[in-house]
């Protein structure tokens, strides 16, 4: 019976991308409790509804995360046209799914390289990141940003992308697949690294379900929901579409089902850019939402099911938007994958979730 | 759109029933928001099951309405309920990881109930312009005005007399101004009546072109980098699909006449003897 004792882990920490606190009670080496603290990041931003309308509250919705920028900006978007009824143009869609899984492939990639860093492979951290940069280079091409686009508006898309450039995608993208499948090997077949993950923060299927888990931290503990499924937009209009589940619901299964999304996001992108429809990009939008009305919409961000409300008030304002980023709802995952394990692997389990502290703090 | 939403309301008694019912039944939490209202707290708690989503409402809860937590039933929600109790000021009870207060700790109390004042204005003149829309649809629309037909303005006596109380507070140019417009409007409306064509439409103003869009035209005039990867030997590692145009050279200075180019620092003194003497340098 060892002596216990509480080690602060965070808010700054190599391994984190963003501020999160973890109080760990340790004894000899094993965690046997995690209290996680948010707060460090926490901008209000939900309570700028009231001051931007709801044209500009896109650009401000967008800044919440910086990896999951797009996201957020469609699906804001998504939501205040199912609020005031928009159709947008089938076109439009497409180009949002086409960004969108561009989003996913970026930030799937960031997440890897973050993985090998903290595991301590610093060349293969590199080497995932500059992979990555030939994604950003495709957003620069086409929206003139990196990270942040503002190129979704309510009613469709400011920019579009032409047959040209959508030929380009689909040959940059299959340079990546190349290189790419052999980065993962370096992932997925290396001894040393299985042994730094296989058998770490496992949550088991029914855990994972009573906790609420969303994205490829659920699906890993074979939790079968994953947004796309639902047929939303564009994806409705895609041949087949499948989660990537596992059975194995531990560290190294959460890097698998992540490094498998890519390519599969990649066919996506394919399928669409093959089909997209011709026609307009954007509707235009006039006039307030109602006085009391509201709406939901979902969305699958590269970290899981990510929920947005909005309530109008007859005026330009919104009454209030609700944004629910999925690593809200995965933190309590995270401090029940944390009891049990050794203090180091806090660092590999606490990755494992892809937190994105930004957007559950807003 | 492929899934479908619904909103059910509910009472604050019924909900910890409820979520246990929603939970025996498989239905997946999404999440739990407020949403401040003039009748108090309004408290969503989102389910979904099979692509549907079911948000129970719980209405117009104050502070003297503790609430029962559901971290029992689902664990995932205490960081929504401390977070509705630290941003709305909802009585939270029983959470099951309780930061009393430590979650965001904001620096204003109940930062979210707050409304400015210029919000509160613009609200109560929406509601009141959608009341007296309604009102308008109850009452005998004008006769003789078919579906798609042009609305005439009528000046009925009442308006008459609203408009004179208002022009006696306005000053004489002002007033001078009012009258004219509503002559030319009864001159148009008869006109309308008299079957002339519609006042021509106003031209739309262009767009202002944004950054976004002007910075492709500014790339083709600045010098681009080469790509990164033409310059790492392995050609397992170079990129054969994106390239860049390399560096160029910047575009030479205009020809000019020899006595009217400025000295260039460089040139220095060789420059300076072989410069034509001024005219006032001869004296």
């Amino acid at each position: 019976m060892g002596k216990k004792s509480i080690i602060p882990f965070g808010p700054q920490h190599p391994v984190l991308p963003e501020p999160i606190h973890l109080d760990l009670v340790v004894e000899d080496e094993v965690v046997l409790e995690a209290t996680p603290q948010i707060g460090f990041i926490h901008r209000g931003l939900e309570r700028l509804v009231q001051t931007k309308d709801y044209n500009q509250f896109i650009y401000v919705a967008e800044r919440i995360c910086g990896i999951c920028a797009f996201g957020h900006s469609m699906g804001y978007a998504e939501t205040i046209e199912r609020l005031m009824g928009v159709e947008v143009p089938k076109r439009a869609e497409y180009l949002r799914v086409i960004w969108h899984e561009l989003s996913r492939i970026h930030s799937h990639i960031l997440w890897l390289g973050l993985a090998a860093d903290a595991f301590g492979h610093e060349a293969l951290f590199m080497h995932c990141w500059r992979l990555r940069e030939r994604v950003l280079d495709l957003f620069e091409k086409t929206t003139g940003g990196r990270v942040i686009f503002s190129v979704v508006k309510v009613g469709g898309v400011q920019r579009d992308i032409d047959k040209s450039m959508l030929d380009e995608f689909i040959s940059v993208l299959d340079g990546i697949k190349d290189e790419y499948i052999q980065i993962c090997n370096a992932f997925l077949n290396e001894p040393s690294v299985y042994n730094r993950t296989a058998g770490i923060g496992v949550i088991s299927p029914e855990d994972a379900w009573n906790l609420s888990m969303v994205g490829p931290f659920a699906r890993a503990s074979a939790v079968n929901y994953d947004v796309r499924m639902l047929g939303n937009g564009a994806y409705g209009d895609l041949s087949d579409f499948q989660p990537i589940l596992s059975n194995n619901c531990d560290c190294y299964a959460r890097m698998e089902v992540r490094a498998a999304e890519v390519p599969q996001s990649i066919d996506i992108i394919k399928e669409l850019a093959a089909r997209i429809p011709a026609g307009d990009i954007a509707v235009p939008v006039k006039g307030a939402p109602d006085i009391d009305a509201e709406a939901c919409n979902v969305l699958e961000q590269p970290r899981g099911e990510c929920f947005y409300y909005a309530k109008g008030n007859g005026t330009k304002y919104l009454d209030r938007m609700r944004m629910r980023t999925p690593t809200s709802q995965n933190i309590a995952g995270m401090a029940v994958a944390l009891k049990g394990c050794d203090v180091a692997d806090v660092n590999m389990i606490v990755l494992t979730i892809d937190p994105c502290i930004s957007c559950t703090e807003r | 759109m492929k899934f479908e939403s619904e909103f059910t309301p509910i009472a604050l008694d019924e909900l910890h029933h409820e979520a246990a019912v929603m939970k025996v039944d498989g239905w997946r939490f999404i999440q739990t928001h407020a949403v401040n209202t003039d009748n108090g707290i309004d408290l969503y708690y989102s389910f979904m099951k099979n692509g549907h989503i079911k948000n129970l409402k719980v209405a117009g809860v104050t502070k003297e309405n503790p609430v029962p937590s559901i971290t029992d039933l689902f664990l995932a929600a205490f960081v929504f309920e401390n977070e509705a109790r630290e941003l709305f000021g909802v009585d939270m009870r029983d959470i099951a990881i309780d930061f009393s207060g430590a979650l965001y700790a904001p620096a204003i109390d109940e930062p979210m109930t707050i409304i400015t004042p210029e919000q509160k204005a613009a609200r109560e003149k929406a509601r009141k312009a959608k009341a007296a829309k309604e009102a308008k649809g109850d009452e005998a629309s004008a006769p003789a005005s078919a579906e798609g037909a042009p609305r005439i303005f009528v000046m009925t006596p009442e308006r008459r007399q609203r408009l004179d109380a208002k022009l006696a507070t306005m000053s004489p140019e002002k007033v001078a101004k009012v009258e004219a417009a509503l002559k030319a409007r009864e001159a148009e409306a008869a006109a309308a009546a008299a079957g002339a064509p519609a006042r021509p439409q106003k031209p739309l103003r262009r767009p202002l072109p944004t950054l976004a869009r002007l910075r492709p035209l500014l790339w083709k005039r600045l010098p681009s980098k080469p790509f990164r990867s033409t310059t790492t030997s392995s050609p397992r590692l170079r990129s054969s699909t994106l390239t860049r145009p390399r560096r160029c050279a910047p575009p030479s200075p205009p020809a000019t006449a020899r006595h009217l180019r400025q000295p260039n620092w460089r040139q220095g003194r060789r420059l300076r003897s072989s410069m034509p003497l001024s005219r006032t340098s001869l004296h």
